[in-house]
């Protein structure tokens, strides 16, 4: 699977299997090795089953002659790689017999564990001490500490440029310094705040923030009653209400605009304030009452409308952008899923050179909302629904590029643009369940295939969200690219050259009646609203700009 | 220990072989099943006040040695090379897909009979490798054979206890 050479004294150890299975059981695998072993393992089913017999009978001799293998070592310092010969197989940091008398058996190694590393379990152990089911205390599962979400954005800016919020991003407890625009932000409680830039907010819990300074409004839903917003000079603490704040210096106003409020000025006993009323305290002054102005802040509701007018600008833009990506000579298909009538089954290809292919069918699916309102999308959720489409002919370079919504990641490879076989220079581009992104190429000419992966790319706060992916496959440069969000995540060399093709292909499946497989489902869970197959290696400039106009979209 | 804790340790101590043959399928990699092991253990004794410990602890062990494993199998592939990774996530695959039952403490209790049964020259081959914890090369050297000669004989010892342990905890007799 690899054009990289081993070392010549390597070389015939790789072709035993028996060192294989040793090395792998010592921890002791070059690279070069475990490509040698992963090619055994692929190709005859019985030998992955050996090597896991094999590594049964070690694990329980170990532990009955009580030696044991030291991998709590870091796995990077007992790779060779690719270096020299691993002949003399040393065992990486066993223990003699001797130093590992007292440990000959298992309990004796897990009641050494305990005095061991007690105090440190004892002290990570959660104060809470009731007794729950069984079930219910999987501390180990990931977990979350967030207590609010960005619901919308218009015009955002954020001042700290190490920090990118996107919609739908979730918001662990810590400062929100927003340069201009709005924000929305949906607390877990169930309140609702619009802040307006320039202004500072601090997220405390989802029931408490801390307003530093700046304007905001707050929209509170009986569930989130007792929300409570901190400022330099007192507090405000909801009884059910909607009123907005205005924090600047050392006074804030507080203006109530349905509901009643309790303010807590600093050393000055707490008073209601009602609707249509508003009072300014400072930290010295007393509390000057007047009326409330509701035009002064931007509400939720004042919020949702700009938003909506927002996005209806982005979708017309990308209109115009779309138009002109369609006449790119080398743009094979171009599915923007839009003007399609319930029922409809042909989804025409817009590519202006992509006459040839046609358009795709619609096999299932549901005709959802895409990126806008208005904007059409597939919903991929049966283990039936694909897209069906037929790209003739070989490619030497392409890049597959689409928008994407991705529900969960059910199976262990979630689909997004395969080839029916794989072979030949067949392309699977598929979502791990790990979260990474893979483009698989089938070997051609003799040559195994070949896995390009991206680094873990959908992690919890991406499901649910609209990411744009692309991966691009450069023949003349020899690499082969992953994108999100229009930007670069990996790049790795192309490993063996031949000729690509896709030929019968699906979005969002994989037709595998004809064929054996270990992972024969392998259906989407999402939504596409957009896709489009180049015949040709696009620019990291390209991808920034079909991925970047519709990128800013989600903003709003 | 509390009274608390160590009666959680006697609970874990009479499962785990159940729970180090779940790891062994979780985290098939070499070292791997025994760090799981021990996590689940400290895990389970933190928290040894919350178990009910007189219901059946199978299901709450399976699912903590299942999330451990897959916590411990994350930091442990990402630090793998490629090719490493994509094996080791393969032979993963393989032994999630399973379906037989671990049997880790019953099959070490036929490997113990099984070892009893080796002919001296077996034996002796077991002894280096596994107790005097000799390498492959040391032993050659010792034995005046090719290092991959003790490698090939060392895999087929194992084959050999494998049958023994399949035909012992069927019922069978144990012998090499």
């Amino acid at each position: 699977m690899s054009d990289i050479p081993e070392p010549p004294d390597e070389r015939s150890s790789l072709d035993d299997v028996d060192e294989l299975i040793e090395r792998y059981l010592v921890g002791n695998l070059t690279e070069a090795a475990a490509e040698r072993l992963l090619e055994r393992v692929e190709t005859d089913p019985n030998m992955g089953q050996s090597i896991l017999e094999q590594f049964a009978i070690d694990t329980m001799l170990r532990s009955l002659c009580g030696a044991r293998t030291a991998m709590r070592a870091p796995i990077s310092s007992l790779v060779r790689d690719g270096g020299g010969s691993d002949r003399d197989m040393t065992r990486v940091g066993r223990f003699n017999r001797s130093t590992v008398a007292v440990s000959a058996a298992c309990i004796a190694l897990i009641a050494g564990a305990i005095v061991w590393l007690k105090k440190p379990v004892r002290e990570s152990a959660p104060s809470d001490r009731g007794r729950e089911s069984a079930q219910s205390v999987l501390l180990i599962e990931p977990t979350t500490a967030s207590v609010a979400v960005l619901a919308r954005s218009v015009d955002a800016s954020w001042s700290d440029p190490s920090r990118s919020y996107e919609v739908g991003s979730p918001l662990n407890p810590g400062r929100l310094r927003l340069k201009s625009g709005l924000a929305e932000i949906e607390f877990f409680s169930g309140a609702r705040v619009v802040l307006e830039g320039p202004g500072e907010l601090e997220l405390r819990s989802s029931i408490e923030a801390y307003c530093s300074s700046g304007r905001l409004s707050a929209e509170i839903p009986p569930s989130a009653r007792g929300f409570r917003i901190d400022t330099p000079s007192g507090a405000v603490v909801d009884l059910g209400t909607e009123f907005g704040l205005d924090v600047t210096g050392s006074e804030s106003e507080v203006h109530v605009f349905k509901g009643e409020v309790e303010l807590h000025a600093d050393s000055r006993p707490k008073r209601s304030l009602k609707e249509g009323e508003a009072a300014a305290i400072g930290r010295t002054s007393s509390v000057r009452m007047f009326a409330a102005n509701p035009t002064a802040f931007a509400t939720p509701a004042v919020m949702r409308s700009r938003s909506t007018e927002s996005l209806r600008r982005r979708y017309d833009a990308w209109r115009k952008a779309s138009a002109r990506w369609n006449l790119d000579p080398s743009l094979l298909v171009r599915l923007d899923i839009e003007g399609l009538a319930p029922g409809d089954q042909a989804l025409a290809n817009r590519a202006d050179s992509g006459s040839a292919i046609g358009p795709a069918t619609i096999v299932g699916c549901g005709r959802v909302e895409g990126r806008w309102p208005g904007k059409g999308a597939l919903e991929f959720r049966g283990v039936g629904d694909r897209v069906r489409l037929d790209v003739p002919g070989d490619l030497s370079s392409l890049t597959f590029a689409a928008w994407v919504r991705v529900n969960g990641l059910d199976r262990r490879f979630n689909s997004l643009f395969m080839s029916d076989d794989f072979k030949a220079g067949a392309t699977h581009w598929q979502i791990l369940n790990d979260g990474r992104i893979r483009l698989g190429v089938a070997g051609r000419n003799g040559a195994g295939h070949v896995d390009y992966d991206s680094p873990v790319v959908f992690t919890p706060e991406r499901l649910g969200r609209w990411v744009h992916l692309a991966v691009v496959f450069d023949g003349e440069r020899r690499q082969v690219i992953h994108y999100v969000d229009g930007r670069r995540v990996s790049s790795n060399p192309v490993r063996k050259v031949f000729a690509l093709r896709v030929g019968a292909a699906e979005i969002g499946n994989w037709s595998s009646a004809t064929r054996v497989d270990r992972s024969p489902i392998r259906h989407y869970s999402g939504r596409i609203d957009e896709f489009s197959f180049y015949r040709r290696a696009l620019d990291e400039g390209e991808i920034g700009e079909i991925a970047g106009l519709a990128a800013a979209a989600d903003d709003s | 220990m509390n009274r608390e804790e160590t009666h959680a340790a006697q609970v874990f101590m009479s499962h785990h072989g159940f729970v180090m043959g779940l790891a062994l399928k979780h985290a098939p990699w070499p070292g791997l099943a025994e760090d799981v092991l021990q996590q689940v253990f400290l895990e389970f004794i933190a928290k040894a006040d919350r178990w009910d410990l007189d219901t059946d602890p199978k299901p709450l062990l399976a699912t903590m040695t299942r999330h451990v494993a897959q916590r411990y199998w994350r930091e442990r592939t990402r630090e793998m090379p490629e090719m490493m990774r994509k094996l080791a996530d393969h032979l993963r695959m393989l032994a999630e897909e399973r379906t037989a039952p671990a049997r880790y403490e019953e099959e070490t209790d036929a490997l113990r009979r099984c070892l009893e049964k080796l002919p001296a020259k077996s034996r002796s081959l077991i002894d280096m490798y596994y107790y005097a914890d000799l390498s492959t090369a040391e032993i050659a050297c010792q034995t005046g054979t090719r290092t991959d000669t003790v490698c090939r004989a060392i895999c087929r010892l194992r084959e050999k206890l494998r049958i023994c342990i399949n035909r012992s905890t069927q019922g069978g007799e144990a012998y090499v």
